[in-house]
């Protein structure tokens, strides 16, 4: 399952395929997301400036292997600078949410972890597609009325994560 | 013209299928749904104006969603065919949706076992195993295009400049 979340845990967009038979540029690939990336339709252009350099196309965090594309900011393999160092423990620092989001959803519907408890390929397909919208119902419904038996506050930034995760 | 071949299907298979009421097959065992629908409402509802007898905290720990979230899947999931209660062919009403629901999401909540619920819902086992298939299937119908969506130009105007406090601006 390949996913691409807020920071609030709130799932967008997700592909499911068979464990280890989709690695990382094969899921980018076949990503209906990633498609309109490269078309050009999304996201659309925000102009922003980060550190005096206009730039006009926003940009997300991945890890892994994936080619060197402007939208996505991957780390430096060989940091050296204490610039690059510096980077790069700040994009690993917020990749962990990809390991939240994955303890989180698995604690709300635990038929993540076992998706494979149906007998049809179809069956397990549907369960596998079901667990983020059921997911996200939870999580924008606790948002929104924030429960007093939850421990920890919920998160105000958003931001969003491509990770790559086997089932 | 052409004839198409029967498709092949395995005897287990086959056997499953064919869960009707037929002779020289087992009773059906005598559920008790009345009960198990009373002591559901009773346990987390309420009935006849009393409290339930579990409140928020512990229904946040039987479930693993609010309580609103489970009333309205079950509003929302009643009007499935699968989930409305039915009656069989020997005129006696079967399980609710409320049953079904609620033992299909502790299937899919908490892996349990199939069977597990029938001790405290009252359900067949074969129900439950339907049930999760079905509720799952209709969680992708009823909310997947609702909860999935990409992030608009409006969300795109405001996220990356709230990421500007984890020092990544324009980062969405």
């Amino acid at each position: 399952m390949e996913t691409s979340f807020y920071e609030d845990l709130c799932i967008y967009h997700f592909i499911l395929g068979a464990p280890c038979s989709v690695n990382d540029l094969n899921a980018l690939d076949i990503s209906l997301l990633f498609s309109e990336v490269c078309a050009g339709e999304w996201p659309p252009a925000s102009p922003l400036s980060i550190n005096g350099c206009a730039r006009t196309n926003t940009y997300c965090l991945l890890d892994g292997i994936y080619p060197k594309y402007p939208f996505f900011a991957a780390p430096y393999s060989i940091p050296v600078t204490a610039r690059e160092i510096s980077f790069n423990r700040l994009q690993e620092a917020v990749k962990k949410d990809f390991e939240r989001l994955n303890a989180v959803m698995s604690s709300h519907l635990h038929v993540k972890l076992r998706p494979i408890r149906s007998f049809f390929i179809a069956d397990i397909v549907i369960t596998g597609r079901s667990v983020p919208s059921m997911h996200n119902l939870i999580t924008v419904l606790w948002r929104k009325n924030e429960s007093p038996f939850r421990e920890g506050s919920r998160p105000t930034t958003t931001t969003q994560v491509f990770v790559n995760m086997q089932v | 013209m052409h004839q198409r071949r029967p498709v092949a299907v395995p005897s287990f298979i086959r056997r499953a299928r064919r869960e009707i009421s037929a002779h020289g097959r087992l009773p059906n065992k005598i559920l008790d749904f009345r009960s198990g629908i009373h002591d559901t409402m009773r346990d987390f509802f309420g009935v006849k104006r009393m409290s339930p007898i579990y409140d928020d905290a512990d229904y946040e720990v039987r479930f693993p969603m609010p309580r609103e979230l489970f009333q309205r899947i079950c509003d929302d999931g009643k009007d499935e065919s699968f989930f409305q209660q039915r009656i069989n062919a020997t005129a006696t009403l079967q399980a609710p949706h409320l049953q079904k629901i609620f033992g299909a999401l502790r299937v899919l909540a908490y892996h349990e076992a199939a069977d597990r619920a029938d001790e405290y819902v009252h359900t067949a086992t074969s129900s439950i195993g339907q049930a999760v298939r079905h509720l799952a299937r209709f969680f992708v119908k009823r909310y997947h295009s609702d909860c999935l969506r990409k992030p608009t130009a409006d969300d795109l105007r405001v996220i990356p400049g709230r990421n500007e406090d984890w020092d990544l601006p324009g980062r969405i």
